[in-house]
């Protein structure tokens, strides 16, 4: 990352952990535009928090029918990863990259969305609606499942507060930071949801997170669909010769990615890109304490820490 | 939990047809996979996934392989726990100077015939990643690889195409 010119750094940014790529690009994109005081163009704001919406959407869906896989019932398993792939298909046809790679970059987004992009994803919001609550309802009403969800794997709050846990790990032990609210960034200061939180701090509390925040971006992504402004989607960035520093922050999946960098002679000089992971790899040993060696498997993927975003 | 299953009974199923194979891989496969060791492996291949340092992103790519539109394992292809059960490893990332010894031994421990399969534009040179202190680049420059799978991340579909070269060259 040091010496690189902007436009490698943010791919760079975009592949410290694959699956947060949108929200990685974006909190360096924060960061550089921190650091040079731009202003982003309003369409490029909302096309932004579409794909971290949609990037959620993915991972939740993953985690959530993996976590139910490890308690070997693959039917919610098959079923998520149905909803996965609808999505990841709808982001490769909306952005060109299954993924959404190298589409936030400092000064807004590379690509616009094309005209019938809107009614393929408020399609597959409706599909995704139909289906998911079935889901949860599988989920919930399913005793061998709940067995090995509940009571399993418990985060105490304390703990999870004095690590600064975030994302699903810190929301299901109390901790109700969410770095869309607190800093917060536009758009969500203009859009409306809630950041689910529970005590339970078990494995089925992380599940729960997960459930309510498919909801929650759900219904985000419809307003972000409602009010898409029209307009410019990037702004030229011009970094200067001078020597200037930026901090940025964005809410992965997983929690708050944090990205510091300083800029010297229009190149990256330093960068640090620190993953949620940090925060939560150590708390994951606290929490299979006690637990039986089966169940680990469903605590560590009710985490689902990242290994590169840690251990670069 | 019967509704989701009789509607999965009475819904086509999702699975989609295989993709065609690729001119390009096949070249590269054409030397170095026998027909004779193939012929002892049948139509069934275990694959272990070896990560030597990757964003995740093609490890998420290759998970999308098992989902109901991929289906891999209709192919004879599955993925196994062990090196010791393997016959393809499939690599990605630009080998960090972490993962090297780890890639060796993995290497060293899958019985023969082997095959390699480098996946992702990391796995071919280091991709953006090349020049790093921290990295090797390239999973060849470790051990000896029978395909490349280009990409970033290669899509499911190409790495269906990949394997299944492997599996069937003509």
């Amino acid at each position: 990352m040091a010496g690189a010119s902007l436009d490698t750094a943010a791919r760079l940014a975009g592949r410290t952990s694959g699956d947060s790529t949108v929200a990685y690009a974006l909190a360096f994109a924060h960061a550089v535009e921190a650091a040079i005081d731009v202003e982003v163009p309003p369409r490029a704001i909302y096309l932004r928090a579409l794909m971290a919406e949609l990037e959620r959407l993915a991972n939740h869906f993953g985690d959530i029918g993996a976590i139910c896989n490890d308690a070997s019932f693959s039917l919610m398993h098959a079923q998520c990863g149905i909803l996965r792939e609808k999505t990841l298909r709808a982001a490769q046809s909306c952005f060109g990259h299954r993924l959404m790679m190298d589409v936030v970059v400092p000064g807004g987004v590379a690509r616009d969305l094309g005209p019938s992009c809107v009614t393929e994803v408020a399609a597959l919001l409706e599909e995704i609606r139909q289906l998911f609550p079935q889901l949860v309802e599988l989920y919930d009403n399913t005793a061998s499942l709940q067995d090995r969800t509940a009571t399993t794997g418990v985060l105490r709050g304390e703990l999870a507060r004095q690590f600064g846990a975030g994302g699903y790990v810190g929301r299901a032990s109390g901790r109700a930071f969410d770095a869309r609210k607190t800093p917060g960034y536009p758009p969500y200061d203009q859009l409306d949801f809630e950041v689910p939180v529970f005590e339970a701090g078990d494995v089925n509390a992380r599940v729960w997170v997960r459930i309510r925040e498919v909801e929650q971006s759900l219904a985000l992504i419809g307003q972000i669909l409602r009010g898409l402004p029209a307009g410019a989607i990037r702004v030229a960035i011009d970094p200067g010769d001078a020597v200037r520093e930026g901090l940025g922050m964005a809410e992965a999946f997983r929690g708050d990615v944090l990205v510091w960098m300083r800029l010297e002679g229009g190149r990256v000089a330093r960068c640090h890109l620190r993953d949620p992971s940090w925060f939560q790899w150590p708390l994951l040993e606290a929490v299979i304490e006690g637990n039986i060696v089966a169940d680990f498997p469903l605590c560590n993927k009710s985490f689902n820490c990242s290994y590169s975003g840690h251990d670069l | 939990m019967r509704r989701i299953l009789f509607d999965s009974l009475m819904r086509r199923p999702l699975t989609e047809a295989a993709p065609v194979k690729d001119d390009e891989m096949l070249a590269e496969l054409g030397a170095s996979v026998e027909r004779a060791a193939r012929r002892r492996l049948g139509r069934s291949l275990s694959i272990r996934e070896v990560d030597a340092g990757s964003c995740n992103g093609c490890e998420l790519e290759i998970h999308a392989l098992n989902n109901a539109f991929y289906d891999l394992e209709r192919f004879g292809l599955h993925f196994v726990a062990s090196p010791r059960h393997a016959d393809v490893l499939l690599v990605t990332g630009p080998v960090t100077r972490n993962m090297r010894e780890a890639l060796e031994r993995t290497y060293n421990a899958t019985p023969d015939p082997k095959w390699v399969v480098a996946v992702g534009d990391c796995a071919v040179d280091g991709g953006i990643f090349s020049g790093s202190y921290a990295v090797v680049g390239g999973v060849s420059g470790v051990v000896p690889v029978d395909l490349h799978i280009r990409g970033c991340p290669p899509q499911p579909t190409q790495l269906l195409k990949g394997l299944l070269t492997l599996l069937e060259p003509t």
